[in-house]
């Protein structure tokens, strides 16, 4: 059976309808979401503000990779200088600015791809379309921790250009703006966050091995995404020197290598956020789809994307949430396609039903039975459409739900910076700093608005989103210190040490001077990870000449959005510095 | 340079004409064969999978009393339970019991040719496997038209293609292993049956009774087969393919299965149900890490194989069209990666499933790779296809057989440079090469003899197994490993209440006191407890201030394992 033969027959005027259900669904679920993101102003994702941080220093005329270091690509640097500048012109925190800006682009992402799918009513796998588009939907929905971030921007960019590469593989016409408009933000994502390119390359080599046609290859919105690619990458030219030559021979290499070695921190239970759950749904919904497979010809692409997307958090090797957006889109998608698989089964199974009740009530009665055929079909189908809207608003109440309980209480701070700051902990004495039980409750103690401060640990939290949140700034090269990890593990396993080891020095001489010249007025370090790398390029030396150890502090919530991290959960000492060096 | 530019004309004109050729082919390219074809491909599969088994051979003719530990205890339960031992009264573990008299096999092996335990579970394994290609082979052979008759050979060679990786690491024998190698010949009469191909009403029995013992073993597998079922039968909902004669084998089998647990006696009922059970269920997260981890594994062998495996998911799902071999084989692949992750530890036979699943994959994706390839040198070449199998067959015996001459001689090698040891101290004649834990295996031989209780307490199955078993020493306990007490341990201290937390301490007593009666009554020369997690478990217990330690003296601590020696052992010369 094609597709075409299995399409259950949705008459034209119950398309127009359908339409607007879906397309009124999405706006209520994205409104759900404006709504939690304007009563939770200063709610980031953590890499997000690092790039919110950075871009800040870039409007202050500071050159990336030169002038401080980032591992983010300087596309998603220059690109985050618009929520800076922004939030210094409307005096809104940078976190809102950021977060609506994502959500208008996810918003125009999933209407984008309504107005590439819906239009086509005639076309024959259409009954899964307004599927479709309140699933990306829902997608984003769940993205409500993720909004921003490098994946989540990326897969924003890549679902309509997917959706115009498969009808355009599967012989639709594509307008000319759908191509060229879909493949400037495919090419602006494949820069944004380099891992897309697999995606759309992978894409591409199962089209080309189950269609095996050439002509669709070099369709119109892959030669706008090579050019748009290509021109974000000349740009790179336009970057000063000193940041073209860092951003090549170091953080590129420590992208492509830190992530490949792994240590024994990940080994235990939550070492990493444990999101089974999506690999069990994601299995179930490719295991329901497989037998339909004739049906669309969505799925296959649409399992080769989950696939790519497995990869792509095994790659990276941090298991947190944000790795698995992909795979989150792709299952979304999926369950799209399994659920219109069922609907037209059902439809199926039911018209069987009522074709043996006719038969079974035949002699003279043909005309008033087949009224009560229409009737009864045109009531089962708004049933089913009231339960589905039902059911997809129900599921995302609960889950915002949570996920608004968990802003609750993974941000604990909210005291300190709703502007009050009124320290509801105690004051700090020598011997009982252990009151001062949280990153947000030091800062508050030892600095103020506008302070320098500085976080060495082994992944962005707790200094990301915190500082941004707390209005610090943060002091000195390192933006970010999970880089020393990377690079102790690239100097480990690298078949180049000697390369890794000058990278190093170079690092941990602007440490060094950093901590020395005393601009940050606390300093946070990791006990073992960073820790020992302090000790070991000898910066430790420095840090308690010039500091002095007050206390200790950990990230005591649970290990899952909004706030998750790789690897042990050890202790994080806190230092302030000292009146005279030692 | 005027012939030059001839040349290239008619070269130009040559490779225009090729690829008119080759729009001209219909496509999808056919999986069926012709008859020398299908004899030389099937000629070729047996000499592949005897060069495989000369490759399974080596290992227990060199080394007859290497096995790894899982397998050991399994066998060494098999022997217990043949001695008239009662699973979950006098012997615990918490595998449901299929498994442990299926193991009672190698047993009745090594004592019909008099060889030790180990060599003839290893002989079992590679019969088994036999079987498996043997009868599945076979089965296909029989399918002389089907349409993808091309893919047959490549199917059995990579599937095989585990037991040789297993067969250089620990897992050979695993229950993954033993499901897998009942379950492939049932998997292939299941597919040509809902493929519209009939198999015999024999051999569908056969790999149906078969496959049932391998399906019941764990709850996972038998999930495996369900979901594999229901994916055929929503594809083409045929009742009569669904109920065929192994299927209902296997049902009825497992109804007696099913029947057997229900009619156990009450205390091992009890044993199973109400004590191991609760206890795993609650506590089996003890040996549980990260889903990063479960990926990763302890080795980048894992890392690859799951990159593999998505790399091999995803060119099925590209090549759907060409095969109806893919479809199961994606199902079953994924089936087993989750039923990998829902068992929640990095442990290798976990992942044997999806492992296999993977390699049926990458056999048949390349095998319809080769047929593309081929179908386009004839249409281009026009020649007989003798020439082209003559040549891919050639190169694949070139690039397999220097591998296994290779490997032989490196396991020889290996052997010959061994310390050996004396089977006389095992109650066999010969010498044969060290097994692992040498040290440990010192301290057993010299303090016991052959028949003598040992008491291992330890956090995993190993070392105390394979050592007894490999020593021919009994078990001083009921509980032939200590994995139960950091399991207890686990469940205690992450009890959701405080009922939970009271059920967790009490099943902890008796098993500590279970330990004190059962040193009593068969008072073992030697007792070894596991320094880490263990010595301090007891400790906590005050397991050692029992009155009977007081026969027992503490001699040192080797490999990590603390050794007490009952006080009257005199010395044996060693």
């Amino acid at each position: 059976m094609n597709a075409d033969q299995a399409a259950p027959k949705i008459e034209l005027d119950n398309k127009a309808k359908y339409s607007i259900v879906s397309l009124a669904l999405v706006m209520v679920l994205f409104f759900a979401v404006l709504l939690i993101i304007y009563s939770n102003q200063l709610m980031i994702a953590p890499e997000v503000a690092l790039d919110l941080e950075a871009a800040k220093l870039i409007v202050l005329g500071k050159i990336p990779y030169g002038d401080f270091f980032s591992l983010s690509s300087p596309v998603a640097l220059y690109s985050a200088q618009v929520p800076a500048l922004v939030s210094k012109v409307t005096y809104f925190p940078a976190s809102l600015v950021s977060n609506q800006i994502a959500f208008v682009f996810s918003l125009f992402s999933v209407l984008g791809s309504a107005a590439i799918l819906l239009p086509r009513r005639h076309h024959r796998e259409w009954h899964y379309f307004p599927l479709l588009v309140v699933a990306l939907a829902l997608a984003n929905v769940l993205m409500l921790f993720q909004l921003g971030q490098k994946e989540h921007l990326a897969m924003i960019a890549a679902i309509p250009y997917f959706l115009i590469r498969w009808l355009r593989w599967n012989g639709r016409k594509i307008t000319r703006v759908e191509a060229v408009a879909t493949g400037v933000f495919a090419g602006f994502a494949s820069c944004l966050w380099y891992p897309f390119l697999l995606m759309g390359i992978s894409l591409e080599f199962y089209w080309l091995l189950s269609l095996r046609r050439l002509r669709p290859l070099l369709g119109l919105e892959v030669r706008v995404a090579i050019c748009t690619a290509a021109m974000c990458l000349l740009s790179l030219l336009l970057l000063p020197e000193v940041a073209r030559d860092n951003y090549f021979s170091l953080v590129c290499p420590l992208l492509s290598l830190g992530y490949q070695c792994h240590d024994w921190s990940v080994y235990g239970s939550g070492s990493v956020p444990e999101r089974r759950d999506i690999f069990y749904v994601a299995i179930a919904a490719i295991l329901f789809v497989l037998p339909f497979r004739n049906r669309t010809t969505l799925a296959g692409p649409v399992v080769v994307l989950f696939l790519v997307g497995f990869a792509l958090y095994l790659w990276q090797l941090k298991g947190l949430s944000q790795s698995t957006i992909p795979m989150i889109f792709a299952t979304s998608i999926l369950l799209a396609i399994d659920l219109g698989i069922a609907i037209s089964l059902a439809h199926k199974l039911t018209g069987k039903a009522s074709q043996l009740k006719i038969f079974g009530a035949r002699a003279g009665t043909s005309l008033s039975t087949s009224r009560l055929r229409i009737w009864k079909h045109s009531i089962l189908g708004t049933a089913s459409l009231s339960v589905f809207v039902l059911i997809v608003l129900g599921f995302s109440g609960i889950f915002l739900t949570a996920q608004v309980g968990k802003i609750c209480r993974s941000v604990p701070e909210a005291q300190y910076w709703a502007g009050g700051l009124a320290a509801p902990v105690a004051k700090v004495n020598t011997g009982e700093t252990d009151k001062l039980s949280s990153c947000a409750a030091w800062l508050n103690e030892f600095s103020h608005k506008g302070d320098e401060v500085l976080f060495l640990t082994d992944g962005l939290l707790p200094g990301y989103p915190l500082m941004l949140q707390m209005n610090r700034r943060p002091s000195g090269y390192l933006l970010q210190s999970d880089c020393l990890i990377e690079l102790e593990a690239c100097e480990r396993e690298s078949l180049q040490p000697k390369k890794f080891e000058e990278y190093a020095e170079k690092l941990y001489s602007h440490l060094n001077q950093d901590i020395a010249s005393k601009r940050a007025k606390i300093i946070f370090v990791q006990n073992f990870t960073v820790g020992d790398l302090l000790k070991k390029h000898k910066v430790d030396e420095t840090l308690h000449k010039y500091y002095e150890l007050k206390g200790h502090t950990q990230i005591k919530t649970a290990n899952e959005e909004p706030v998750e991290r790789t690897g042990f959960n050890y202790k994080i000492g806190v230092f302030v510095p000292r009146s005279q060096p030692l | 340079m005027t012939k030059l530019s001839d040349k290239l004309q008619a070269f130009w004109q040559s490779v225009k004409a090729s690829s008119s050729k080759l729009k001209r082919l219909p496509l999808p390219a056919s999986l069926a064969m012709d008859t020398p074809t299908r004899n030389s491909m099937f000629s070729f599969g047996c000499l592949l999978l005897l060069v495989t088994f000369l490759r399974l051979l080596v290992v227990p003719l060199l080394f007859p009393l290497q096995i790894s530990p899982d397998q050991s205890m399994f066998v060494a339960i098999g022997e217990l339970l043949l001695q008239g031992k009662r699973l979950y009264v006098d012997i615990f573990d918490v595998n449901p019991p299929l498994a442990f008299y299926v193991h009672m096999v190698p047993i009745v092996v090594s004592k019909i040719f008099t060889i030790p335990a180990p060599q003839a579970f290893n002989f079992s394994i590679i019969a088994c496997w036999l079987y498996s290609v043997g009868f599945g082979l076979w089965l296909l052979w029989r399918q002389a038209k089907h349409k993808e008759a091309f893919l047959f050979v490549p199917l059995v060679v990579s599937f095989s293609c585990l037991t040789l990786w297993l067969a250089q690491i620990d897992e050979f024998g695993q229950r993954e292993h033993i499901f897998l190698l009942l379950f492939f010949p049932f998997f292939i009469v299941r597919w040509l049956r809902w493929t519209g191909s009939e198999t015999g009403l024999k051999s569908a029995i056969i790999a149906g009774s078969l496959a049932a013992i391998g399906l019941f073993f764990k709850q996972y597998y038998l999930a495996a087969w369900l979901i594999l079922e229901a994916i055929w039968f929503m594809q083409n909902p045929l009742w009569r393919r669904l109920v065929a004669p192994e299927t209902i084998a296997c049902a009825v089998l497992g109804a007696l299965y099913g029947l057997c647990i229900l009619l156990m006696p009450q205390d091992m009922k009890d044993g199973y149900f109400s004590f191991m059970v609760p206890i795993f269920a609650a506590g089996y997260s003890e040996y549980g890490t990260s889903i990063m981890f479960q990926f990763i594994g302890w080795a980048q062998t894992w890392n690859e194989r799951i990159y593999l495996l998505i790399v091999a998911c995803a060119l099925g799902m590209a090549m759907l069209r060409y095969s109806t071999l893919f479809m199961p084989l994606i199902a079953f692949t994924l089936s087993g990666l989750a039923s990998y992750l829902l068992q929640g530890q990095p442990w290798l036979n976990h992942a044997l499933p999806f492992v296999a699943g993977t390699y049926m994959l990458v056999g048949i994706e390349a095998a319809v790779a080769l047929s593309v390839v081929r179908q386009y040198a004839l249409a281009l070449f026009k020649r007989p296809s003798g020439w082209i199998d003559i040549i891919w067959m050639a190169a694949l015996l070139v690039w397999q057989g220097p591998i296994g001459v290779q490997v032989i001689g490196e396991q020889m090698q290996r052997a010959a440079e061994a310390d050996k040891i004396d089977l006389a101290l095992v109650g066999y004649k010969g010498a044969v090469s060290r097994a692992d834990s040498e040290s440990l295996g010192a301290v057993v031989l010299r303090y016991t003899k052959i028949g003598e209780p040992v008491l291992f307490i330890t956090r995993s199955i190993s070392p105390g197994y394979p050592l007894l078993l490999q020593t021919k020493r009994a078990p001083a306990s009921r509980y032939l490993h200590g994995m139960l007490l950091p399991t207890l341990m686990y469940a205690s201290d992450n009890a959701q209440s405080e009922a939970v937390k009271a059920k967790m301490e009490k099943f902890k007593a008796k098993v500590i006191a279970d330990y004190k009666d059962d040193i009593r009554r068969s008072q073992p020369k030697l007792i070894l407890i596991q320094n880490t997690r263990l010595w301090e478990i007891l400790q906590n217990s005050k397991f050692m201030e029992d009155k009977i330690f007081k026969q027992y003296e503490f001699a040192g601590i080797v490999d990590d394992h603390r050794i007490y020696i009952r006080r009257d052992v005199v010395v044996a010369p060693y």
